[in-house]
């Protein structure tokens, strides 16, 4: 028991003392920060609305989507999303599976969840969000139906609580005895890495640095999770 | 000296395998994932790569041979490696390139010309590839001014352009030796403010912190409020008035305006150095202040105009489509629209993948 306890406190301070949460992001990213800012000031009554609707916490989903709108500032690229989507509508994620708006939400994201909701009909936030209308077989109409909720501001937000919802089912774990950082660390890792990969898998992505601004990628890279968190403190 | 050049090269050169490698492995991903096209395990990243599922090739009917030509055809069991493709106009032609994959190996499609096989997908090849920037932007490009400002004498290419009191925006392209800085210092007890170029230099109204600069680094120009660019004082520059009509003023001190505000979500300079302004709000598409074009009610505004040189006739760009000002509609069969000229006209080129084969196609803006 006591051996126990000392490994939950040694895996915590492993966990959540890495150096990169002391990194000051907003310095770092700068510019970039700023305008994530204003992004994100446009979004917050849209993800007041829906976070209140749904009883979830707006600001927990502010902060996970934080760094994903810094990216969209800097490489949104009209052009290249815009030819992929018509590739993906035409032809599927075989052709194009890519980050579309400003949550920077993939197809193949989008069809996890509209699926799993598929299984749950009768839970009243899918209705309240109307993914009990949404249509799932792979097809053109669909697709292109997909593309054009990923293009919208509102439905990424409504695909966001229902990835919060679905995390729920999916790993109630996370929200029991979880501090508030262990519990948004997870809720963002699992919307970057995918909201369907094992609790065990989520855990162990959470602390690595795969983030970046760069088109491509970069010699110096950042946790997903701690950018998220560190945009949660300066919220709350 | 020598061992900073050299360390210097060995980082950028580490720098551009860093960046090939990472851009293999993702086109290396994707080209796993299309092998596995029926697999049904889902994954649901939004931040790196996914895992493909089932699809099929449907949706609105599109005759590609009426806009253009077949440049080649995929042979049996060979695919397009996705988003591995791009369209780029070279003296008023057009260069197709397009990455496949057949037999766990990889080609390089150049027009018809194929090469390969590649044991990674050679990204580098595609002009994409070679366009992308670390520093790419869809707010601005901008180069750190600091290096080449030395006790306020600001040298670029070799060349002294004066000395500075501030700088507040610069952009450097090295390769075409093109800059644009906008600076300013006191003459006498005001401030004077200036557009700098490797052309010469030329005074304006006021300074703006964003320079707005085409794709194509021709055309350069500031936003300044009408209340400071009319200003006779510096008193009346800084009782300055914001959601007015403004100016779009250019390196050599001529202006576009004085333009209406239009709730602009998105503005830029053309290639021809038209100012677009694109309004969410107001479903509609700003040339120089004019009304060029009105959305669709189920667009968003997240597209690209792309209008005829004199600005009387275009093309809006979305999700794949081409939606152009005579009427005609091309339903998400467009890739990596761009725009030529031949014979004094403006044409608009395209890329089309239909049944296995590949199109170049264009139409008259």
């Amino acid at each position: 028991m006591r051996a126990k306890k000392l490994y939950k406190v040694l895996f915590a301070l492993i966990f959540f003392c890495h150096p990169a949460s002391a990194q000051n992001y907003r310095q770092l990213f700068a510019g970039a920060y700023a305008q994530a800012e204003q992004t994100a000031a446009e979004l917050r009554p849209m993800l007041n609305k829906y976070a209140t609707a749904c009883c979830e916490d707006s600001k927990l989903m502010e902060a996970i989507i934080f760094p994903e709108l810094i990216r969209y500032n800097r490489l949104y690229d009209v052009v290249e999303t815009g030819s992929l989507m018509g590739l993906y509508a035409r032809l599927g994620s075989d052709y194009a599976d890519f980050s579309i708006g400003k949550l920077q939400m993939k197809p193949t994201f989008a069809v996890s969840l509209e699926r799993f909701m598929l299984m749950h009909p009768e839970l009243k936030w899918v209705q309240q969000l109307g993914f009990d209308r949404v249509a799932v077989n792979d097809c053109y109409e669909n697709r292109t139906a997909r593309i054009n909720r990923l293009d919208n501001d509102e439905w990424q937000i409504k695909y966001l609580i229902a990835m919060i919802k679905c995390l729920r089912i999916k790993h109630p774990e996370i929200w029991r005895n979880s501090s508030a950082e262990q519990k948004l660390t997870l809720v963002a890792t699992a919307y970057n890495c995918g909201w369907d990969k094992s609790l065990a898998m989520i855990r162990a992505t959470s602390n690595k640095t795969y983030y970046h601004l760069n088109y491509w990628d970069a010699a110096v890279k950042y946790s997903f999770a701690h950018v998220a968190w560190y945009r949660y403190k300066e919220l709350i | 000296m020598g061992a900073v050049l050299i360390i210097a090269a060995q980082g950028a050169n580490a720098q551009f395998l860093n960046k090939l490698k990472q851009k293999a492995q993702n086109a290396l991903n994707k080209a796993v994932q299309g092998q596995s096209a029926n697999n049904t395990t889902q994954s649901a990243e939004t931040g790196s790569s996914g895992t493909a599922t089932a699809s099929s090739a449907d949706g609105p009917k599109f005759n590609p041979s009426e806009y253009g030509h077949q440049v080649f055809e995929l042979q049996p069991d060979e695919h397009i490696v996705y988003g591995e493709h791009s369209l780029r106009i070279v003296n008023n032609q057009t260069v197709v390139k397009v990455i496949t994959r057949a037999g766990g190996k990889f080609y390089l499609y150049e027009n018809d010309k194929r090469s390969g096989p590649y044991n990674t997908p050679p990204v580098d090849k595609l002009d994409s590839w070679a366009n992308s920037t670390e520093i790419h932007s869809a707010h601005g490009k901008r180069t750190d001014w600091q290096p080449y400002v030395v006790r306020g004498v600001l040298t670029v290419d070799g060349k002294d352009y004066g000395q500075w009191m501030s700088i507040s925006a610069f952009y450097h392209n090295k390769e075409k030796k093109k800059f644009y800085a906008v600076a300013f210092k006191v003459e006498g007890l005001s401030p004077a403010y200036y557009f700098i170029t490797e052309k010469g230099t030329k005074k304006i109204p006021f300074a703006a912190p964003e320079l707005l600069i085409s794709d194509n680094d021709e055309h350069a120009g500031i936003m300044i409020y009408a209340t400071q660019y009319n200003a006779k004082t510096d008193e009346d520059r800084i009782k300055y008035v914001q959601n007015d009509d403004f100016y779009i003023v250019k390196p050599d001190g001529s202006a576009i305006g004085p333009l209406a505000a239009v709730q602009a979500s998105r503005s830029y300079l053309d290639n021809y150095g038209n100012y677009i302004e694109i309004s969410y709000s107001r479903k509609a598409v700003y040339m120089n202040g004019k009304q060029v074009y009105t959305f669709a009610q189920d667009s968003n505004g997240n597209g690209r105009f792309f209008p005829s040189a004199k600005g009387e006739t275009g093309a809006w760009f979305e999700r794949g489509s081409l939606f152009f000002t005579d009427g005609t509609q091309i339903n998400h069969y467009v890739l990596q629209p761009a725009v030529s000229v031949e014979n004094g006209k403006d044409i608009i080129n395209w890329l089309t993948i239909q049944d296995g084969k590949v199109y170049a196609c264009k139409k008259a803006l």
